[in-house]
């Protein structure tokens, strides 16, 4: 009655059982992996953003191969004449 | 902080957490891989680049 509901084992006030160098051990371990996920998922975002950035502006993304297509287009049908 | 440990059981929060951000990641990349943009396989379908047949087709210069 004294104790907070626990684990039968001890460490009282622990929902689950661990003690608090237990607790602090795991922190430190897990704390360390999800860092080192998260560099990971940072560099991996940044060269993804260097290969194609994906927040397009209002008009849409820039689409260099298709304006350079639609340049070339009038360029020669300004040569042909067929464009003044 | 640590004190989370004492409130979730570190086993199911770890076997919770990697279920769901290995089905997130894969919902991520396979949306990605349906775009036309962000498929980094084969790219864009249905390439149909009409300028260059109007380029190839103007080749009467009387």
């Amino acid at each position: 009655m004294a104790e907070t509901t626990g684990s039968h084992t001890g460490a009282p006030g622990s929902l689950t059982g661990l003690t608090d160098a237990q607790a602090q051990e795991f922190h430190e371990i897990f704390t360390r992996s999800m860092m080192i996920f998260i560099a990971v998922a940072v560099v991996a975002h940044i060269l993804v953003w260097f290969w194609r950035p994906w927040l397009p502006s209002v008009t849409g993304y820039e689409n260099e191969v298709a304006t350079l297509m639609q340049k070339g287009t009038e360029l020669a049908q300004f040569v042909s004449g067929t464009i003044v | 902080m640590w004190k989370i440990w004492h409130l979730f059981d570190p086993r199911r929060a770890l076997v919770a957490l990697f279920t769901f951000l290995f089905i997130l990641a894969l919902l991520i990349h396979f949306i990605l891989l349906s775009t036309d943009r962000f498929n980094w396989i084969e790219g864009p379908r249905n390439l149909e680049v009409a300028p260059i047949t109007m380029i190839e087709s103007g080749t009467d210069f009387a």
